[in-house]
Parts: C-alpha cells; sequence; structure tokens
C-alpha cells in the first residue's frame, strides 16, 4: 500500500459528452467572479485574521478568563486603533524594543498581565520592524513545514487504501471518548476521521483553548483537541499499518485561525467551504470571503487538502431543482482556492445524494451529476456525501438507499466519500452504526470495483441529457453572477434559496480597513512562493 | 394529544390506526358468529406481532463494552433475559474494537400493554383539513394570526421549521406560509431565544413555533426553558401561544417545559395549524389565559 | 372566596442561620417557617428535590399544618419525560391537603378528593382544578404552565384555607421562584451536576449568585456618576446587537448605571463587553427586576462583576435553603457531608441540608 494520490481522469474517457466550450466559459466566468471578490475584500483584514497571524508565531494558551491570548493581544491593538497596520507590524516593533519580551508569546503574556502597552512603545524604522517580523514568521513557518513533511513521509511510509477514501464522523463531545469512537473506525476500515465541532462553535469569535469533555451536537475544534487525536491515530498507524488521516472544520468566524491550528497539529484534510459560512450561519459576507481567502492560503500552504461543503445546498433546496447550483459553486469554490494557491490535487469539491427518494430515476440523475462532477475537475478529488435530508428513523430505507450511495461513489470514482450510516435521520451515529455504515460501503466497492470503467452512457440518454443540462443551467448561473457580482447573488438567495447580504451578519465588526504600510509577513510568504504539491 | 402514525398520511385513516378506529376495534358484537374471519387481537394484552399474534417478537441490536467471544455472547443472552424477553437468540455479532462487540439478537417479549384501556390523555384534537382551518379561522379568529417560528440557539436545522412555516411545506402539504388564515415569519436557524423574543413582540406574534433538533445532553431542554422563562420575563406569556417540535420533543416534554404544545416526528403543518387556531379561538373566548 | 381560616404556618423566630451551617441542627421546615409560598427549584433533573418536598411534606403533616402543593410542570409520574431509566417517587399526601393539578391526573391517581374550584388555566394535559384530598393517597401533580398563573393559584389554595402552599418547579423553571410568585426559595443540588466535589460546588455557587444577586443600592435613582439610570429598550435588551449596544453606550456616555425591564440575556452582556471601548474602563451596573429575568447559563454574576459588569436587581429572592443529593443515579456518590461543608463555606448564610442524611434532624 503507498500513499493516497491522485490521478487524473483521463478526458478521452468522458462519458458524458459535454461541450468543452460551455466549460471553458465556466471556468472564465468563475475566474470573473473571483476577481471581483478579490477587489472587494482588497484593502481589508479581520480579526481572526490577524490571530491567525499570531497563531503562527506560536502564540496559545488563555487567561484565567478563559480568553485565548490571540484574542487578547490582538484585541489590545484593536482598541488602541492599530490593527490597520497589522499585528505583525506592532509585534515585530516590540521585539525590536529591548525594553518588551523577546518572543511573541511573552508579549502576549505581558500585555494580558497589563503591563505591556504595545501600541505605546517607541517605534522602530519600518523596515527594521518589516525585516524583523518576517524572519520571525520565516523561521516559525519554517518549522510547521518541516513538521508537516514529516507528516507526508509518515504518510508515504504507512500507505492508504486507493480511492474513494472513506471518510467518518463521531462527535460525543468529549475528546477522550472520540478518541475510542475513531479507534473504532480506523479498526473497520476508515481512512479520514473527521471530528464533528459543538454546535455553539461557529458562532464564537475565538477558538476555545486546551482539551474538552462537554459539547452540544460535537466536540470543540480546538489546538489541544487535534493533539490528542492526532497522536491516538498516529499510534493506531503505527501498529497497524496503515495511515489514518485526520479532519476537522474550518467554518465559522475563525477559518484560518483553525487552519493554522490544523496545521500545526498534523490534520490532513479540512471542511472549507467559500460560503458555508456566510449562508449557513449567517456570517457578514465581506467577512466571510476575507477569512476564507486566508484560511485556504493556509491549508494550501502546508498541504492540507480543503472540502467544500456543495451538500448543504441540498438539504435546504430540492436537488433535482438546485443541481446547477451545486456545479456553479464548485466551480467558484474551486477558482477562490486556486486564488489562495491551493493546488487542485488539494480541493475535495462537494457534491452530495439527496434526491428525494421517490423520485422516477432519481438514481440516473445522481449517476450523472456524480459523474458530471468527477469530469468537470478531474484533477480534484472530488468528496461525495450521503443522503441525509430524506433519511429518517427507518433504519433499513436508510440503509439501502447508502447502498446505492456507495455504487455511484464507486462506479463514478469520486475521491473521498462521506459514509453513509442507517442513523443518519436521527442522531449522531452510534458506535456500531459507522461500522455498519463501513461494511456497506466495503462490500459494494468490492463488488463492483470496475463497474465504472465498463459503462458508457447512452448517447442522448436519461444520464448524459441530465448532466448537459446541469451544465447548462450552471453556465447560465455563472453567467449571471459574472454579471451582477457575487454579493448581489448572495442577496439574491441564488445558493440554497438563502439570501445574505454585504451589510449584515455576524462578525461585521471584526472587519478592519488596513492602513498603508499594513504588514502581514505570513500573506506574503505563503502567496508568494509556490504552493506545496 | 394523539400524534400521527410514523410513515402513514394522517389523512388516510385506512392506512393504519387513527384515534376513531382505536376506539372503535372493540369485538364487533353485531356479526353473525359462524362468519369466517381472522383471529382479532386481544386488546387488553397486546404484544409485538412477526409470524403469528401473540408470538411477542423483537428484533434488537445493541453494542456492549466487551471483547468479542463466547462470554460476550454469554452476556448479551443475559441482558436480553433481563429485558425480559425469553428465548433470546443472538443471530449475528461481530467485533467492532478489541473492547466492543456489536450484537444483533431476537427473542420473544413477555410483557403486554393493555390498549384498550389507554387513554387520549390532554386536548382531544381532531385534525382539520387545510379548507376546515382557514374556514374556522376566518369564523373564529378573523383576522391574520401571525405565527413566528426559527430553529433556536445553536441548532442549526431548520428543516423541521421550514417544512411547518415555508410554503413548500412537506411531503405535499403546504406550510403555514400557504394559508391566508397566517402570517408567517420563518427566522430561519441559529437564532438566539432573545432575538427570536424581539421578533415576535416586534411583529405582534399570536404564537411562537421553536424547533429543535440537537437533544445531546439535553441541549434542546435548556434552551427550550430558557425562551420560556424570557417570555415570562418580558410578561407577554398570556399573549402568546408556545410551541416546540423537533424529532425528540414529545407533547409530554413540552407541557413540562410550559409550552402550549409539542410536536413531534411525523407532525404536518395542518396538525400545527389546527392547534393554533384552536387555541387561539379557545383564548380569545376566554377572555385572557390568567385566572380571574 | 368564604371564610379564610388560613393562619400564617408557625412563625417561629428563625434561628440564627449563621451558626453551625452543616445541616446537622436544621430543620427544613423551621427554615421555611413565614413563608406562605415556598418554590422549590432543582438546578437540574435528580438533584432530590421531589425528596425534599416529601421530607417537608412529611414534616408538616406531622405539625398538622395544612399544605397545599402545585407544581409547574409534571412530577411524581411513573417515568422520567427525558430519561426513561429513572424513576421518580410519587408525592404522598396527607388527608386534608390542597391540591391543584388537572382532573384527569386526579381521577387516575384514585385517591378521594372534593372539587373545589376550576381554574380555567388550560394546559395540554387538561384543565387545572383545585381540590382537597379526602384521603391520604400518592398524587401526580401537574398546575399551570405559566408562572403568571402559578400566583392566582396559590392565591386560591390559601383562601381554600391551605397554611402553606408548596410549588414545585420542574427541570430549570425558575419563573416559580420569582418574588412575585412565591415568598422563598429551597434550591436542590446534586451530584448529578458533577463527578467530583468541586465540580457541584462551582454550579452550585452560580446558581446561588444567581439566586442571590443583590438589590441595587438604596441611592439607585441616581448612580455614583451622577446622572440618571437609563432604560434599556426591550428591542435592544433582546436583539443584542453588538452595534447597537455600542451606541447605546456611546449615547449615554455620563451613566453607569442601566435597566432592563425585562428579560436580562447574556448576550446582552457579552455585547457590553465587547463594547469595551465605549465603556472608557468604567464599571457598569446593570439592573433587572428579579433575579428571575437574569438569564446566565455560561459565566456567573462573578465572573461578570470581575470583568467590570455588576448585576443588581429591585426586588430579591429570600433563599431559605440548599439541599443536597450525593448520589447521580446509575452514575456515582459523592460525600454529603464534604459536599455540604464546602457549599456552606462558599455561600454563607443558607442552611446546607441533606434530608436523607442519617445527621438530618
Amino acid at each position: 500500500m503507498r500513499a493516497y494520490q491522485w490521478e487524473e481522469l483521463q478526458m478521452s474517457k468522458s462519458k458524458l459528452n459535454l461541450d468543452q466550450g460551455v466549460i471553458a466559459e465556466c471556468h472564465e466566468a468563475a475566474e470573473q467572479i473571483a476577481g471581483q471578490v478579490a477587489k472587494e475584500i482588497a484593502g481589508k483584514t479581520s480579526v481572526s485574521v490577524e490571530r491567525t497571524v499570531v497563531r503562527l508565531l506560536g502564540v496559545d494558551g488563555a487567561n484565567e478568563l478563559g480568553a485565548p491570548l490571540p484574542n487578547v493581544l490582538v484585541d489590545h491593538v484593536r482598541d488602541s486603533d492599530g490593527l490597520g497596520k497589522g499585528i505583525a507590524y506592532w509585534l515585530g516593533n516590540a521585539l525590536l524594543d529591548e525594553g518588551a519580551p523577546d518572543t511573541p508569546q511573552e508579549i502576549a503574556q505581558a500585555i494580558d498581565g497589563g503591563g505591556l502597552r504595545m501600541c505605546e512603545l517607541p517605534r522602530a524604522q519600518e523596515a527594521a520592524i518589516r525585516e524583523r517580523i518576517k524572519s520571525e514568521c520565516e523561521r516559525r513557518l519554517g518549522e510547521i513545514k518541516s513538521s508537516t513533511e514529516d507528516r507526508h513521509e509518515r504518510r508515504e511510509r504507512l500507505g492508504e487504501k486507493p480511492p474513494p477514501l472513506r471518510y467518518v464522523l463521531t462527535a460525543t463531545g468529549n475528546v477522550y471518548e472520540d478518541v475510542e469512537h475513531s479507534l473504532a473506525v480506523a479498526e473497520a476500515g476508515g481512512d479520514i476521521v473527521a471530528v464533528i465541532r459543538s454546535t455553539a462553535q461557529s458562532l464564537l469569535d475565538y477558538v476555545p483553548y486546551g482539551p474538552t469533555t462537554e459539547g452540544y451536537g460535537g466536540t470543540f475544534a480546538t489546538q489541544a483537541n487535534f493533539e490528542i487525536m492526532r497522536e491516538a491515530l498516529d499510534e493506531w498507524g503505527e501498529r497497524n499499518g496503515r495511515y489514518v488521516r485526520l479532519s476537522s472544520f474550518c467554518s465559522g468566524l475563525c477559518m484560518p485561525e483553525i487552519a493554522a491550528m490544523g496545521a500545526i497539529e498534523g490534520l490532513d484534510n479540512m471542511v472549507n467551504d467559500a460560503l458555508y459560512g456566510i449562508l449557513y450561519r449567517d456570517i457578514n459576507p465581506v467577512r466571510g470571503l476575507i477569512d476564507q481567502r486566508v484560511s485556504r492560503m493556509v491549508n494550501g500552504w502546508f498541504g492540507v487538502t480543503i472540502n467544500t461543503g456543495e451538500d448543504n445546498y441540498l438539504r435546504t433546496a430540492d436537488a433535482v431543482q438546485a443541481a446547477p447550483s451545486v456545479t456553479a459553486s464548485q466551480f467558484i469554490n474551486r477558482q477562490l482556492a486556486r486564488d489562495s494557491g491551493v493546488p487542485d490535487e488539494q480541493i475535495a469539491l462537494g457534491d452530495a445524494f439527496e434526491i428525494d427518494m421517490g423520485v422516477v430515476n432519481g438514481l440516473l440523475y445522481e449517476w450523472a451529476q456524480a459523474q458530471l462532477t468527477r469530469e468537470l475537475f478531474s484533477g480534484c478529488p472530488v468528496k461525495y456525501m450521503p443522503p441525509t435530508r430524506h433519511m429518517d428513523g427507518n433504519l433499513y430505507r436508510t440503509h439501502a438507499a447508502d447502498a446505492m450511495f456507495n455504487l455511484v461513489t464507486i462506479a463514478t470514482g469520486q475521491g473521498i466519500q462521506t459514509i453513509g450510516v442507517p442513523t443518519e435521520g436521527i442522531f449522531t451515529p452510534h458506535i456500531h452504526d459507522r461500522v455498519i455504515g463501513m461494511e456497506g460501503s466495503n462490500y459494494v466497492f468490492e463488488t463492483a470495483k470496475d463497474l465504472g470503467e465498463e459503462i458508457e452512457f447512452k448517447k442522448g440518454g436519461i444520464v448524459q441529457t441530465r448532466a448537459q443540462e446541469v451544465l447548462k443551467g450552471a453556465h447560465e448561473l455563472l453567467g449571471q453572477i459574472a454579471g451582477e457580482g457575487l454579493f448581489a447573488a448572495l442577496g439574491r438567495g441564488v445558493f440554497g434559496d438563502v439570501p445574505r447580504h454585504a451589510g449584515e451578519g455576524r462578525g461585521i465588526e471584526g472587519i478592519v480597513q488596513t492602513e498603508p504600510g499594513y504588514l502581514n509577513p505570513v500573506s506574503e510568504l505563503m502567496s508568494g512562493a509556490p504552493a506545496h504539491a | 394529544m394523539q400524534k400521527p402514525n410514523d410513515a402513514h398520511d394522517a389523512e388516510l385513516p385506512s392506512n393504519g390506526p387513527s384515534a376513531a378506529s382505536r376506539r372503535d376495534s372493540r369485538p364487533d358484537e353485531t356479526a353473525a358468529p359462524d362468519e369466517m374471519t381472522a383471529p382479532k387481537a386481544d386488546l387488553t394484552k397486546v404484544k409485538p406481532y412477526a409470524d403469528h399474534r401473540g408470538d411477542g417478537i423483537v428484533q434488537l441490536s445493541f453494542t456492549l463494552p466487551v471483547p468479542y467471544g463466547l462470554a460476550a455472547r454469554k452476556a448479551a443472552m443475559e441482558l436480553a433475559g433481563k429485558m425480559g424477553l425469553e428465548q433470546p437468540e443472538v443471530v449475528h455479532y461481530q467485533r467492532l474494537t478489541d473492547e466492543c462487540t456489536y450484537f444483533v439478537m431476537f427473542g420473544q417479549c413477555t410483557q403486554s400493554v393493555d390498549y384498550a384501556s389507554l387513554g387520549e390523555e390532554g386536548l382531544e384534537l381532531e385534525y382539520m383539513s387545510e379548507n376546515e382551518i382557514e374556514a374556522f379561522a376566518h369564523e373564529h379568529v378573523g383576522r391574520a394570526i401571525v405565527v413566528v417560528g426559527a430553529a433556536t440557539g445553536t441548532d442549526t436545522h431548520s428543516v423541521g421549521i421550514d417544512a411547518m412555516l415555508n410554503l413548500k411545506g412537506y411531503h405535499g402539504h403546504h406550510g403555514l406560509e400557504g394559508y391566508k388564515a397566517f402570517q408567517t415569519h420563518n427566522l430561519g436557524s441559529q437564532v438566539a431565544n432573545g432575538e427570536l423574543l424581539a421578533r415576535a413582540i416586534e411583529l405582534g406574534a399570536d404564537a411562537i413555533l421553536v424547533s429543535q433538533t440537537v437533544t445531546q445532553q439535553n441541549l434542546h431542554v435548556a434552551n427550550l426553558t430558557e425562551l420560556v422563562e424570557m417570555v415570562e420575563a418580558e410578561g407577554k406569556r398570556g399573549q402568546m401561544i408556545l410551541c416546540c417540535g423537533g424529532p425528540r420533543v414529545s407533547n409530554e416534554l413540552a407541557k413540562e417545559l410550559g409550552y402550549d404544545a409539542g410536536f413531534s416526528k411525523g407532525t404536518y403543518p395542518s396538525h400545527v395549524a389546527s392547534f393554533i387556531v384552536r387555541e387561539l379561538a379557545a383564548r380569545t373566548q376566554a377572555g385572557a389565559a390568567a385566572v380571574g | 372566596m368564604g371564610d379564610c381560616h388560613a393562619q400564617s404556618p408557625p412563625d417561629k423566630a428563625r434561628t440564627d442561620r449563621s451558626a453551625d451551617v452543616n445541616g446537622a441542627n436544621f430543620n427544613i421546615v423551621e427554615l421555611i417557617a413565614g413563608a406562605q409560598r415556598m418554590a422549590l427549584v432543582g438546578l437540574a433533573k435528580n438533584t432530590g428535590k421531589t425528596q425534599t418536598l416529601t421530607s417537608i411534606l412529611t414534616e408538616l403533616a406531622s405539625v398538622g399544618v395544612r399544605v397545599g402543593v402545585s407544581s409547574i410542570g409534571r412530577d411524581g409520574e411513573e417515568w422520567d419525560a427525558i430519561d426513561a431509566r429513572i424513576e421518580k417517587p410519587t408525592i404522598h399526601l396527607e388527608r386534608g391537603s390542597i391540591v391543584a393539578s388537572t382532573d384527569a391526573l386526579l381521577r387516575a391517581s384514585g385517591v378521594e378528593h372534593e372539587r373545589l374550584a376550576r381554574t380555567r388555566v388550560r394546559t395540554p394535559l387538561g384543565e387545572v382544578v383545585i381540590a382537597r384530598l379526602s384521603e391520604s393517597g400518592a398524587v401526580e401533580i401537574a398546575g399551570p404552565s405559566a408562572a403568571e398563573t402559578m400566583r392566582a393559584v396559590c392565591e386560591e389554595m390559601l383562601a381554600h384555607g391551605a397554611q402553606q402552599v408548596l410549588i414545585d418547579g420542574s427541570i430549570d423553571r425558575r419563573a416559580a421562584s420569582a418574588p412575585s410568585v412565591a415568598d422563598g426559595l429551597v434550591m436542590a443540588t446534586g451530584a448529578v451536576l458533577g463527578e467530583s466535589v468541586d465540580e457541584v460546588l462551582a454550579k452550585t455557587v452560580d446558581a446561588a449568585d444567581l439566586i442571590r444577586l443583590p438589590a441595587v443600592a438604596a441611592a439607585g435613582a441616581v448612580d455614583a456618576a451622577g446622572a440618571t439610570p437609563v432604560t434599556i429598550p426591550r428591542q435592544i435588551a433582546l436583539s443584542a446587537a453588538p452595534g447597537q449596544i455600542a451606541a447605546l453606550l456611546r449615547d449615554n456616555a455620563r451613566t453607569n448605571t442601566f435597566l432592563i425591564d425585562g428579560a436580562l440575556s447574556e448576550r446582552l452582556l457579552q455585547g457590553l463587553l465587547a463594547a469595551r471601548r465605549e465603556r472608557d474602563g468604567h464599571e457598569l451596573r446593570v439592573v433587572a427586576r428579579d433575579p428571575t429575568r437574569v438569564f446566565l447559563s455560561e459565566h456567573g454574576p462573578r465572573w461578570y462583576s470581575r470583568q467590570g459588569i455588576r448585576i443588581e436587581v429591585l426586588e430579591t429572592i429570600d433563599l431559605r435553603a440548599i439541599t443536597v443529593n450525593p448520589v447521580a443515579p446509575q452514575s456515582h456518590r459523592l460525600d454529603s457531608h464534604a459536599l455540604r461543608e464546602a457549599i456552606s463555606a462558599a455561600i454563607p448564610g443558607v442552611p446546607v441540608i441533606d434530608v436523607l442524611d442519617p445527621e438530618y434532624y
């Protein structure tokens, strides 16, 4: 077994007879849209972006009131109206100051203690500050980068199964119990473990500190929790000769911070969607897009694979109708990620098997969509998600639907599959539900292993027609969005039937206008050099 | 209050027992004694039915935190016995991890239920059809009934509230938005209790619908309770009908928490609508909800 | 409403609470003496609230006090609405006791009773009626769902001859303990709140702090800065939009005392904290009507106080006693004495009792 390498699907093997000109135009529209977004967020940073710089410089911990030190530090500068120059500026200045402590962590502690007023220190020359903080960043990033390289070596050495990789969720609220559940997942053949986050977390403008044993609907994503899970999975991996990936969620008001924490602790994957927080957590669109940009830079730079969240649209809008919006979103998500330096092989665009079970030929439409996604984005390890919306307490019905889902997964060569579990519609899976789900996947993946290679679709038949129609719909939608701009489209409720407006939403007060001389060496270093392949 | 039968359309009583047919299913005294009929169940001693009436067969599955092996199997059999199952059989068991084993079992349930004596607790509620609701509201309320709904707290699941409120509704049944009788406002999900209440007061809500799906550590209980208490703190309890719903919300739970009604899985928008119009009409008649 | 036979309940001089508060010398009935309407509230399910109620009823019966009992939410059921594993005791009442419960439940109890009045208070389980038991027996008690109506129901029971009325709160229904509804409160805590004495203590202290929020200083009409207190408009208080809160502080820069008529939510307090810059380092005072209108779940009043926001009330709650259940059903058990001592030390002036402890009087 060697490490999982994504291989490009040969375009000559396209089964859907898609119009290449239309596809090219979709890419162009996506580029236009991404360009508009870039313009809109230029000249702005956010409190979470700045806290990310701080974290990457090694600041961690929380004070006695439970406030994380990165927040204390950034809020301190913000309260003095200094954040427009970037936290890096002030840190660089403080590091140069002889009276101030010598490391960012100690500076943060001094500020928390009240003994240091960072913005009142005498100012050094800008060039000197830049030099100092840039070299600090380089050193720190280099350290983290080398540990990610160790991780990739370990992955190579222990090896993984070939795609589709099985992605399994656990969520007990207690990280120590999550460890138990995740080991069960590994035992049953799971390839990627993801711990669902506590429902409250996406609304917090800070990342909690330390291991946690309480959470609702999930476990808090904290650096300590990441470390605990990572260690447990590494240990299992060494003992059993197979690498198990760890994933978490960047969503919420702290996207780039979580990306940084994940990189530091050796996570392999992260759910990271450009629009999810905006649409489903009512995060202010400008804030969300600022944060997603930097979070993806961090993910990309450190070789983390991002999973986007198009499945969510199909929970609030009908899957048959909304398919074009899913495809359109994939184009946009991919382009925004590429603009942040993430290469295709690290962009696991999302799709889901969510057509209502009663729809005649629903399976054919699902197949068409899955194949379409795979062909449009052949360089991306697409992530396919199971039926959830129409599932309920009828466990057997859910299990049957999951078998169909597994069939489409293997036959269309999906890169990652979130496994379906029978209790999907009721509560977070019990320890045996995941095993049952995985056994279902194992069975179908083996028994239908080469089905995909054997299939050609009837020319002009249901599957081809559906795929072409969805593509056409996506093309139209992308054209519209490129014409009016992403923000206007969001205001119209184009994605998931949820309208969002640029002047509203959570976290809006966390946006900061940058000033001339704004300093962020992390962004500079990450966008300057080529991304990790 | 009556819960509609899962997976069966509440408006097609022939698919499942409705309140009416339950009351009527005593042995038919007028049937000719020599007519060939299928054996009728003894409704005073109802047991599960798999193959033959009265066989009591149930199927269950569970995990025990013990290593796979004969001892584990024995433990499962003993546990089934303690659950009151006779002739238990482990039809399948497998190792999940070093420390956990999963079982699928069958057994015969020795308990039975006196179904015939179960009363209808709480309000006798006949569900009205959409047209009946519109007519009832027109006659007894005479103005648009303002309904404000949301999935509250950190709960992100809006599927339930959307099914009840949005025009598209659920399985072809319109949400309250589709009724002339109601003016609906769906605030979506992850709405803080304070926000919901602020909007409800601002909009002059007659009824608030709260949806809660996440129940880990009974978060839904704490959150639902907080809303009721806030409504009371604002002195608005008498002016608003409070309903809650979710897959793990029962009418009993709703009552315990201080709501006027609770709706569980299988609820259609018309059930919620029926309740609200009747309740509002009754309150309007009673003058006020307070005593004296 | 007919002849009022009501005498006030035994109004013995209250024993000096500050002496020997490990509970050995306190009888709960003495502690609640003088409060015509006593509320019992549990910090969680299975904190022994029902057991406490039972003990109170037994002792009141033994000194011949005629009681009235009702509840917000159900109690005395055979099954637990949330967790079917755990059984709850039924409420045994003596002949002559007055109850406010639903007709159906009274009938189902099989205990003979005389219906005294209808209340026209409607609940999903039927209408609440007031009855007097003609014989002793166990009854399930489901009273009004709204605190507003509970007071009226209590008045009815007192008018029909009850000398002391006990109000049983369900789960976290603090509304029953509001000063407008009850004259005194007994709080039940227990091992269900944590695996260690320290954990239980922390949560108990937070809850007690919330119950015992201090009365706003008498000179509250004008605060220390000399500015008149400002009432926060309901919309702003409930929606707690950060921008609006910041603007409110800016527009009232000289005021440090803010009044809330209705619910004081934690989000509002967090909004005030976030708008730090507008406060310019001043300590703020936020005044609610009474403690039941203050909603805190993440942090207690002491935490907010450390952050520079003091929470005060216009009307306080009289916490008469804290009862402790050292057993967490199907889980673990803590040392009752240790738990009581820890709580007494942290919450001065409130007797702490374990009604099932052999030491209990």
